[in-house]
């Protein structure tokens, strides 16, 4: 009987144990888990140019830059989209603007898994993972768009 | 002891209050008396005898302190308010007041205090088991590192201080000296952030707020200390611009350069890059092509070369690129083999770098002494050891000793600076043609890339090394005299003249009178104006010694051929004209 009792308790601290290291496993990665979804991802958004132009893989220089930028009424439009789904645009000048948003929504917007490298992220499963997929956005979106992708972070010299 | 100063208003109090407690003293004179100055003479007077300190520690055990320390003459407790509340009988508020920080301006500082004296932060117990043991209790005062010097430390090995050495080792002292400063020019730098060095104030250097790119937070702080130091390295060449620092997260990076760009300033200068051998990504393609617009909007764009790398946007066919020349300790030059030289796969054609600033030699390139915030991470990763490998100052001195192109391209944009206020209507690609044909040739030493260094323009150190006051002459000189465009060959066509074809004369003829031929015209060449007069030698000096107005912007404009260009410099170079005397 005592035998017994003394496996008993035995078992009971074991589950005891086995419980609290679970509980604490998930807490901590429930934690990071929010914490991760929390983080803020930035893109790149090119544009095809005004007259259909894709700007990628051309020497765009001073001299040639006029010919690749969108017109008016592509920024807005996507601009327009964005903003819709929550996600933060910012267009200056140029070929291009910057969309900003919590990991989550981006990763649900554009059906990617990303991971974190420092303060940059990148795609899972992909040769450079930079390059965001298109395919989930409307078609009056995506006919406007070169493509969409994730910078590099920079070094200082 | 302090005294209460002007109380401005009441901050809320800390969660855990910092003391330190005075057991009763042998000498039966309390530490906070009001006179006592405690000094090596008379210490002896206010320690603690065991059995008081054993039992105040006790005390304040029992009344929920914290007991951090004891020593012979205090004991060093925390608590809440509460806490202090509930055993001293005294509510502790915060005041804010006016106090130094760092450098020499103002701010406000949060001060602990009770309403029971006029001393700062002082406690008496006055009843209960605390009175018995205790004289006095002194809420903690908030201490502030000192602002780093102003002035660089001194060290035995070879290096280059800012402004100086950097300003005589790019000749810019000399077009400083003819008022040439950067005055009125707006140079953007897209960097790390800034920090407010006592080295900018001390020198009245002119520095807006910090843009914050997107992505970034803080605009005080500069925690890794590259944006503070490179911005030294502009005042350097040009200590009378106005910077702006745009603090970028090093990813974010075509939104921080556009940042800039909306600023509209006169050029941007950036130190950093990417490894770019063969191709660029398409986040990288968008920086190019906000270069490229902000170029072709007449914005001067500085890119460093590289520590080694193939740098892009170092290597972007509108950028000035920034090379490294080493100027060793017997003032010779040499490429600086820190430095990156390559000629360009992405772009054929396209040379790197440009024209070089002064950088210095491996490993670590530890050359030019630069303010930094204290303890931030160049402070703290150069200190701890001997030159070469380190840079022999503090960890938290605010000062290190670094450089690499990151350091170049700010001198340069200082000169760009310079050329800019000596001829302001100069485009990007003729400040960076003055630049490259003034620029001193170097002609030995090997790039980190393994390029070597020639007679004559190189993939090691471009056309060499900037020559500011060289440079600024010739912008000088080019906003005095225009130089003739391109004229196509005028090729005269003869007037189409139409064939004669000979009458046709009727079967029946009547008496032949012969035709009255009108007088010929010989065909009418156009007349080509003149281009110009032909300048020589002595127009030049009369040019530059005479009115202005004769050669300026005026009425009157005189042209200039590059081979009259070329003399002009010639005699430049011969100390035949000055800078002072082209104001």
């Amino acid at each position: 009987m005592k035998a017994v009792k003394q496996m008993n308790g035995t078992i009971v601290k074991k589950i005891t144990i086995f419980t609290f290291i679970c509980l604490a496993f998930f807490s901590c990665n429930t934690m990071k888990s929010t914490e991760e979804k929390n983080q803020e991802v930035t893109a790149e958004v090119t544009f095809l140019s005004a007259t259909g132009q894709d700007p990628l893989n051309k020497q765009i220089t001073s001299s040639n830059v006029m010919e690749f930028l969108p017109d008016d009424a592509s920024v807005a439009a996507v601009r327009d989209y964005f903003e819709k789904q929550g996600i933060a645009f910012r267009y200056d000048q140029g070929i291009s603007a910057t969309i900003t948003a919590e990991r989550a929504l981006f990763e649900k917007l554009f059906g990617v898994g990303l991971q974190r490298d420092k303060n940059h992220y990148m795609v899972k499963g992909q040769d450079n993972g930079l390059d965001i997929p298109l395919t989930n956005l409307p078609e009056a979106v995506k006919e406007r768009l070169s493509n969409i992708s994730l910078p590099d972070r920079m070094e200082l010299f | 002891m302090t005294a209460k100063k002007k109380k401005v208003e009441s901050p809320s109090v800390p969660t855990e209050i910092f003391a330190q407690v005075s057991p009763k003293s042998i000498g039966g004179r309390s530490l906070f008396e009001e006179g006592t100055l405690a000094t090596s003479q008379n210490i002896q007077n206010y320690l603690s005898e065991k059995e008081v300190t054993l039992n105040a520690v006790e005390a304040l055990k029992n009344a929920g302190f914290k007991v951090l320390q004891i020593t012979n003459t205090t004991i060093n407790i925390s608590g809440s308010a509460s806490d202090y509340k509930k055993a001293f009988g005294q509510e502790i508020i915060a005041e804010e007041r006016e106090s130094i920080k760092s450098g020499t301006e103002k701010e406000m500082v949060t001060y602990l205090d009770t309403t029971q004296n006029d001393t700062t932060g002082l406690i008496i117990p006055k009843s209960g088991k605390l009175a018995n043991y205790i004289e006095g209790v002194a809420l903690e005062t908030p201490y502030y590192p000192f602002a780093p010097n102003y002035l660089p430390p001194t060290k035995d090995y070879w290096h280059l201080n800012v402004p100086g050495d950097v300003s005589v080792g790019c000749n810019a002292d000399r077009a400083h000296r003819a008022a040439i400063t950067g005055k009125g020019v707006h140079v953007a730098m897209v960097d790390t952030g800034f920090y407010k060095h006592p080295f900018f104030a001390q020198r009245g250097y002119r520095v807006n707020s910090v843009t914050l790119a997107p992505g970034t937070l803080n605009p005080l702080t500069d925690d890794s200390g590259h944006g503070t130091g490179e911005s030294a390295n502009i005042f350097a060449t040009a200590p009378d611009c106005t910077l702006t620092p745009i603090k970028w997260n090093f990813v974010n990076s075509t939104a921080a350069f556009n940042s800039a760009v909306s600023l509209n300033p006169d050029i941007i200068t950036c130190s950093w890059g990417s490894h770019r051998p063969n191709s660029i990504n398409a986040a990288e393609q968008t920086l190019a092509a906000a270069i490229a617009l902000a170029v072709a909007r007449g914005i001067i764009v500085v890119f460093s070369a590289g520590n080694g790398h193939w740098g892009f946007p170092g290597q972007h066919p509108d950028v000035i690129s920034a090379g490294g020349v080493y100027l060793g300790d017997n003032m010779s030059l040499r490429a600086s083999n820190y430095s990156s030289g390559f000629d360009s796969n992405i772009y054929p054609g396209r040379r790197v770098p440009d024209v070089c600033g002064l950088v210095g030699q491996t490993p670590g390139a530890k050359y030019i002494m630069l303010p930094i915030q204290a303890g931030c991470d160049i402070d703290t990763d150069g200190a701890g050891g001997s030159h070469p490998a380190k840079d022999e100052t503090g960890a938290n001195d605010g000062w290190a000793a670094f450089s690499g192109t990151s350091a170049a391209a700010p001198q340069l944009a200082g000169v760009a600076a310079l050329i800019k206020q000596a001829c302001k209507r100069l485009s990007p690609s003729q400040v960076r043609d003055i630049m490259k044909s003034t620029a001193i040739d170097v002609t030995t030493g090997t790039s980190a890339t393994g390029t070597s260094s020639t007679n004559g323009p190189d993939n090691s150190t471009g056309h060499g090394l900037i020559n500011a006051y060289r440079a600024v002459l010739k912008a000088k000189l080019r906003c005095r005299f225009t130089v003739p465009p391109i004229v196509p060959p005028i090729i005269v066509v003869p007037p189409v003249v139409p064939p004669i074809i000979p009458p046709i004369i009727p079967p029946i003829v009547p008496p032949i009178i012969p035709p009255v031929l009108p007088p010929v015209t010989p065909p009418v060449v156009p007349v080509i104006p003149p281009i110009g007069p032909v300048i020589t030698s002595e127009d030049i000096n009369e040019g530059i010694r005479g009115n202005s107005d004769n050669f300026g912007f005026g009425d009157t404009k005189i042209l200039m051929t590059d081979e009259e260009m070329d003399e002009a410099m010639r005699m430049v170079d011969d100390d035949q004209i000055d800078l002072d005397e082209l104001m």
